[in-house]
């Protein structure tokens, strides 16, 4: 009886030793998500945010799907699917591509997931999660990269670059409404990393967006009343 | 105790020997002092193309006397930085040769009797070549061709910036000038500006070497160009610089340092301007002042650009009313053809503003203050300018630092050039040519300390450019005003300037 003990325990062990990884490639090809063509394992979240991209009605989220094997010769079928249970957008708020196919020659491709706005984006986010299945082109990658959430809205919030500097120099007191106004008016939504000339300048290119604006009869308000770049702007 | 006898009295010994006193029997020769002099003093600065002619005199036994009259008593070296130049009692040495950006050349002469040694130099502080003279922007077989003719010698550089740079300016160079940095930067020669018409934009010069530093369509946001960019025109202002394109638009940048030529990026958009306004032509203010005068040529108006980055009209102040008649600043209904600055204040400046109604030109003077919100001009005088003689043609050069004195074209041919004395309103002709006028510019010198104009370069159609004395001698004697004509052969001249040299000679 001891030494039938023994026996379980080692086999116990041993089977411990079968690691969950990929097989050395030959005729198995295997995919995952990544989150750029030269990163090997990372996969992030992905956040997006039709606020950025002022008057869009959709907008397509590429999404990296990396291949471990030989690039074949011939376009094959892909299989992603949405992970409903953990899936909080609706049918219509997002769209992927049929079919879904691994191109020809490629050690990566990108799915167009194209995602759709609506009033709904204003006052929440959403979340798709994506899943990689198996099927008979592909086994799975590593265990880790087998799934990417995008979480979408039409949402802004303040960013870190708007500090003090920015608002005593630049841009004055901070509003969603202005931010918005402020993206359609330079065409950015970042300005981490500019130069102080830079952040200067897109503060004028602001400036006279809401000053041709106003001639043109259109009304700038928010919370603090009109708005306006800081009067430190020259 | 036989040992501390002997040890004490080998002490005694040396007590008693540091008694002994030197009574000092030598005998001297009388040693002559010398001092050496330079007629130029400590600081030389020679032109760098000149060659260093330096005669010492020696101070001498209570005479003063060359140093070439003493190479027998004394032997000379010449030395720069620590480096043998030169033996003998008289030096004479190229400038450009001279080693290091501020070389000290020191004399040492050596008494041959005794070997005593005496040193004394000075600093050469030379102007380089380039610093200052005549440039020439003119245009020929389709070809931008800028020249630079030494002020001094009247020796051609000709079409340098092709020479220097290796490329061609191309087709569509409009104007040259020379712009300074701020602050720190006064002390720094201005930068030569070739503003192109054109997408490739403007090119700017080293005010030393005159090759190519900087192209201006590399300070736009982005590195991205306004939509459909051809610039017009580049204004610098102390902390600000403004850009003017061939849609009449206004890009302004603040410089990140006004000590650099370039700093700071200029929008990739449009400046905006109340009610539409695009403007036709801007012209620069004196360094000083900052300002930069804008022309609304649509609706007849005025602006000013401003240092603090600000375009806004311009009206006249509150007060009694213009006289009538008078072209209106806001509200002109003749063109406004030239607008020439006068050196005066910061933030208030004064000029004259020449109108063209198709037959005949006024003169108005106007002083302009920013009050940074609101710009207003204080009317001084309109009177009509040149009658009889200024045509269509006329080109127009106030003097700067003499309110009194604007040069114009006219005549027949617009070969002509006039004086015309704002003061008592009357016109004179200085002098005729054998091909219509193009360009005048005027030089700025200092003469016996106050800086000054006392030269006139005109160019002509056919390629030629005459040097004119502007001095009062030369005004009042027909006879000595000409000083140099040179046929430059470079094409018809479109632009000219005279460049001055170091920021500091603009305050």
């Amino acid at each position: 009886m001891k030494r039938l003990s023994v026996i379980a325990i080692l086999c116990c062990w041993l089977i411990s030793c079968s690691k969950d990884a990929v097989d050395q490639y030959g005729e198995i090809n295997y995919v995952y998500l990544a989150d750029d063509s030269t990163d090997i394992d990372e996969v992030t979240p992905i956040e997006y945010s039709f606020a950025f991209h002022p008057g869009a009605e959709k907008d397509t989220v590429p999404v990296l799907i990396k291949l471990i094997g030989k690039p074949g010769s011939e376009d094959r079928p892909v299989a992603l699917t949405v992970d409903a249970p953990n899936t909080t957008a609706l049918k219509g708020d997002y769209q992927l591509p049929e079919p879904l196919v691994f191109r020809a020659g490629r050690a990566f491709d990108t799915i167009a997931l194209v995602l759709h706005n609506s009033g709904r984006l204003k006052t929440g986010k959403f979340k798709i999660r994506l899943m990689l299945q198996p099927n008979g082109h592909f086994q799975l990658g590593p265990p880790d990269n087998r799934y990417i959430d995008i979480t979408f809205s039409d949402m802004i919030a303040r960013p870190g670059w708007w500090d003090n500097v920015v608002e005593t120099n630049f841009l004055s007191t901070y509003s969603d409404a202005k931010y918005r106004l402020f993206i359609e008016a330079t065409g950015i939504a970042d300005m981490a990393g500019l130069s102080e000339s830079e952040q200067r300048a897109y503060a004028v290119i602001f400036r006279d967006f809401l000053a041709r604006g106003r001639e043109n009869g259109e009304v700038y308000e928010d919370e603090n009343g009109l708005i306006n770049v800081s009067p430190n702007l020259y | 105790m036989k040992q501390i006898k002997r040890y004490s009295l080998i002490a005694v010994l040396f007590l008693l020997v540091s008694c002994y006193k030197d009574k000092g029997n030598y005998t001297y020769d009388e040693l002559n002092k010398v001092e050496i002099v330079f007629e130029g003093g400590g600081f030389l600065s020679p032109r760098a193309a000149d060659t260093l002619h330096i005669e010492p005199q020696l101070i001498y036994r209570g005479d003063t006397m060359p140093a070439g009259e003493l190479t027998e008593s004394f032997s000379f070296t010449w030395y720069c930085n620590n480096e043998e130049i030169s033996t003998g009692p008289v030096l004479n040495y190229a400038v450009r040769d001279l080693t290091g950006l501020r070389p000290y050349v020191k004399l040492k002469a050596v008494n041959k009797k005794d070997e005593s040694t005496f040193l004394e130099g000075f600093y050469v502080d030379a102007i380089p070549a380039y610093l200052t003279g005549w440039v020439v922007l003119t245009k020929k077989d389709g070809r931008s061709i800028i020249s630079f003719i030494d002020p001094v010698t009247f020796e051609v550089t000709a079409d340098f910036y092709t020479t220097i740079s290796g490329e061609e300016l191309g087709p569509d160079a409009v104007e040259v000038k020379e712009h300074w940095m701020a602050s720190a930067g006064l002390s720094n020669p201005g930068n030569i500006l070739v503003v192109r018409n054109d997408p490739a934009g403007n090119i700017e010069l080293d005010g030393i070497k005159l090759g190519p530093l900087y192209n201006t369509n590399n300070f736009f946001l982005g590195n991205t160009l306004p939509t459909d960019f051809r610039p017009r025109g580049e204004f610098y202002m102390w902390d600000y610089s403004m850009m003017l394109d061939d849609n009449g638009n206004i890009y302004t940048r603040k410089h990140v340092n006004p000590a650099f030529s370039q700093s700071g990026v200029y929008p990739n958009k449009p400046m905006f301007i109340p009610g539409g306004v695009k403007f036709d032509k801007g012209w620069t203010g004196t360094y000083l002042s900052g300002q930069t005068i804008l022309y609304d040529k649509t609706k007849g108006r005025l602006f000013l650009g401003s240092d603090h980055g600000l375009v806004l009209p311009v009206n006249y102040m509150p007060g009694p009313p213009v006289p009538p008649g008078t072209t209106l600043i806001n509200a002109m209904d003749k063109e406004m053809v030239y607008v020439g600055r006068l050196q005066q204040g910061r933030f208030t400046s004064s000029y004259y503003l020449v109108f063209f109604d198709g037959n005949r030109h006024f003169a108005q003077k106007i002083m302009v203050m920013d009050q940074f919100y609101t710009i207003q001009a204080l009317f001084m005088s309109e009177n009509p300018l040149g009658v009889g003689t200024a045509n269509a043609e006329s080109v127009f050069c106030q003097l700067p630092r003499i309110d009194n004195y604007l040069f114009y074209s006219g005549g027949s041919g617009n070969k002509t050039l006039y004086l015309w004395e704002h003061g008592p309103s009357r016109s004179s002709e200085y002098f005729t040519f054998d091909s219509p006028i193009r360009t005048i510019t005027a030089s700025q010198n200092q003469i016996m300390g106050v800086h000054t104009h006392d030269q006139l370069m005109v160019g002509l159609e056919n390629g030629d450019i005459y040097i004119l004395g502007i001095l009062s001698d030369q005004m009042a004697d027909p006879s000595r005003r000409l000083i140099k004509k040179i046929g430059l052969g470079e094409g018809m001249p479109v632009s000219s300037m005279y460049k001055m040299g170091f920021g500091y000679t603009q305050m």
